[in-house]
């Protein structure tokens, strides 16, 4: 399934192997074993999305779709943004 | 005297020409560290009530913090304070990096206090303990770039410099104070206050160093801080602040159209990228740029040397735009023309020019001619449209020398609105004559408690949930639930506080974990710090520079609220569409969480007792705050 998953400027994903749907939280979690320490600045041990972070399907928040739980769908850009702020 | 301090304050009358030697007092600098802590206390007590803030009676103060010229992670900074002009007289400071700031304090000064005005533009040149005050009048009317070549001609290409431009001179409350050409102590209209002293620059010059309780301690710590850096290093390392620019504005969080528009459908990302990340550091000759020892080095110099926004400086070479530059003279203006910011960028710190004010001011103009409440007639004959890069750029250049219709808009938003006759109130964002900065509280909500909340109002580095560090193991609540903030917003607060008064720069404290931030303070003071006395002084910082303005009368509640700004009504497109921030809620639990009244905001007995602000309810409880 091609879905380009982007952190910040870093795109860390282009396709999800073997997949014929998958939920943002899903392809959060498949970066889970690879990169671990990415993961870790996303979610909390619980698994919790963290507050400093917004997560876009090409270009529109999750909060208007159904959050971690929006399914995506072939060619879907996620980006996650780390918020941190400019001068 | 604690290490870290140089032990001394220098008073510098303007008016008698006098200058003296004080002592820094050990135990204010436990109380409230340095920086704007520091020049709270003293201020309060030497600044009367009511005093007009370009008058005698206003005193400037340039101050460092402790880890300021020290081996910690990133000493760079120095903070400028006074009543501020702009925010109706309200407490003002403005937080600067370059190298000034290492270098007041190798000159042998934790800061300077001016008083009184000059009756001849004046310099005051340090070389290392010896102070003087020279005449400024052959470098009156220069810009920041060719008065930092002439004066490090004149006095050794060794001495640091901070200075004001035209636009300070003219009393302009858009006026920033500059050093290294391109550093700017940008907010609070401090530019004016220094013009009207008639203090042209302060010259720094000398190698002392400063007394470290434990050097080699602290150099391991830093090793070992550099080796944890996390968190926005990598992008910060890489492309500065200018790295945020597209995401910024398609999330929601940046200006789109004088914070009108959206993201999405008015900025979408292919125009956002002209002026985000790659695009930035991919002109030509981009270099990295650090101030002083700074290993994250978010600052860059790029040439421009062709084209109709070629530089006119330095040879062509000027410094990379910064976020805030980036989004209130691009996507807030809807321009996407990367080389007319950046020659925006080169006149407004050559003119001394704030770039949020001046952006935020000429989008409400371009507003309000965009909607016929502006003719040709009041501006020059320019077409204040949307993204005409031709007019941004020569109508902030006029801002800067107060030439026509930019005399008008030189004091910012509020006074603009005023001379206008009070056209375009919805397109005025400003909290009390401060131009809100490219953050967005419908995207980060607790912002919208610390514009209206802090001392110095619409300021994005006063602490909150925009500037959460690594390490940072509070709970974090839903940000849409206004309810529950405040037990974490406080905190947050707090913990900007002591890094502004500390001397640090905030991007290497968001680029660590937070907890060594009291580690280094301990390192280099001697003092015992941990979280939990850096959430004290904090809080203690935080009330004392609020008790100046209640001083004034000033009750932060009683501010305006643009409804722009928390979704009244709600944009209907883009990220943060339908979005109305509840801020009276999270004000009320923050007021009450912090032991605040929650209709004056006068801070409880209990709460300034245990504070160890005592003195200060003598005084309150005389004091006329009017209650919401």
């Amino acid at each position: 399934m091609d879905i380009k998953l982007s952190y910040g400027q870093k795109e860390l994903l282009s396709q999800v192997p073997g997949a014929d749907r998958v939920s943002v939280s899903q392809l959060m979690l498949s970066v889970k074993s690879g990169q671990p320490e990415i993961y870790a600045r996303w979610c909390d041990a619980d698994g919790n999305l963290r507050h400093t972070l917004n997560v876009f399907i090409n270009g529109e928040h999750i909060r208007y779709r159904d959050g971690l739980e929006s399914m995506l769908e072939e060619g879907d850009e996620v980006y996650i943004v780390p918020l941190i702020t400019g001068g | 005297m604690a290490n870290g301090y140089m032990g001394n304050l220098l008073n510098v009358n303007l008016t008698e020409g006098k200058i003296a030697e004080e002592k820094l007092s050990d135990e204010l600098c436990n109380k409230f560290i340095g920086g704007y802590g520091l020049g709270a206390r003293i201020l309060y007590d030497r600044i009367p009530a009511g005093a007009d803030p370009l008058g005698p009676d206003n005193i400037l103060g340039i101050l460092t913090g402790p880890l300021t010229g020290t081996p910690a992670v990133i000493g760079s900074r120095f903070v400028v304070v006074a009543k501020s002009p702009k925010t109706a007289g309200g407490w003002g400071d403005a937080n600067c990096g370059g190298y000034f700031g290492p270098h007041l304090k190798f000159a042998g000064y934790d800061g300077i206090l001016f008083s009184g005005i000059s009756s001849e533009p004046v310099y005051l040149f340090i070389n290392e303990g010896k102070a003087e005050l020279l005449d400024a009048g052959d470098l009156k009317g220069m810009g920041v770039s060719p008065l930092e070549d002439l004066l490090k001609e004149r006095h050794g290409s060794d001495c640091e410099i901070c200075s004001i431009g035209p636009a300070g001179e003219k009393l302009a409350l858009t006026a920033c104070i500059m050093n290294d050409k391109e550093r700017a102590a940008g907010r609070s209209g401090l530019g004016a206050v220094m013009g009207s002293k008639k203090l042209k620059a302060v010259v720094v010059k000398g190698k002392l160093k400063v007394p470290l309780n434990d050097e080699p301690g602290m150099k391991e710590l830093k090793k070992k801080i550099l080796k944890e850096a996390t968190g926005g290093f990598p992008a910060f390392n890489k492309y500065g602040t200018a790295g945020f620019t597209h995401d910024a504005v398609i999330s929601g969080d940046g200006p789109v159209k004088n914070w009108g528009g959206a993201g999405t459908t008015d900025f979408p990302s292919e125009r956002a990228r002209k002026i985000s990340d790659d695009a930035v550091i991919g002109v030509e000759g981009y270099k990295p740029y650090g101030c002083w020892r700074c290993p994250v080095a978010c600052g860059g110099k790029m040439v421009q040397k062709s084209g109709k926004f070629a530089l006119e400086l330095n040879e062509g070479i000027g410094h990379k735009p910064e976020y805030e530059t980036l989004a209130m003279f691009g996507s807030s203006l809807l321009n996407d023309d990367l080389p007319s910011i950046v020659r925006v960028n080169e006149i407004c710190n050559n003119l001394g020019l704030d770039t949020i004010a001046a952006g935020a001011t000429i989008g409400y103009a371009i507003e309000c001619y965009e909607n016929g409440l502006l003719s040709k007639d009041q501006t020059d004959g320019m077409e204040l449209t949307w993204g005409n890069a031709e007019v941004i750029v020569a109508l902030t250049e006029k801002m800067g020398k107060r030439e026509g219709f930019g005399d008008v808009l030189a004091d910012g938003i509020a006074a603009a609105w005023e001379k206008l006759g009070k056209i375009g109130t919805e397109y005025a964002v400003h909290v009390q004559g401060e131009e809100m900065p490219a953050h967005d509280p419908k995207f980060i909500p607790g912002l919208a408690t610390t514009y209206l909340m802090a001392a110095t109002p619409a300021r994005h580095t006063q602490g909150g949930e925009l500037l959460t560090p690594p390490g940072f193991d509070e709970p974090e609540p839903d940000k849409y639930n206004y309810s529950g903030q405040a037990p974490t917003h406080w905190k947050l607060v707090a913990i900007h506080e002591v890094v502004n008064a500390a001397g640090l720069c905030m991007f290497g404290t968001l680029c660590y974990p937070i907890q060594f931030l009291p580690e280094q303070l301990s390192a280099v003071t001697g003092r015992n710090y941990d979280m939990k006395k850096v959430y004290e002084v904090g809080m203690r910082i935080f009330t004392m520079r609020h008790a100046f303005n209640l001083r004034e009368g000033l009750n932060p509640l009683t501010r305006n609220v643009p409804g722009r700004m928390v979704g009244d009504p709600p944009l209907k497109e883009g990220n943060v569409k339908d979005i109305t921030v509840d801020y009276k809620l999270m004000l009320s639990e923050f007021l009450i969480h912090i032991g605040w009244d929650t209709a004056t905001t006068v801070p409880a007995d209990e709460t300034l007792q245990k504070l160890d602000l005592g003195f200060l309810i003598a005084d309150l409880s005389k004091m006329n705050v009017p209650a919401v």
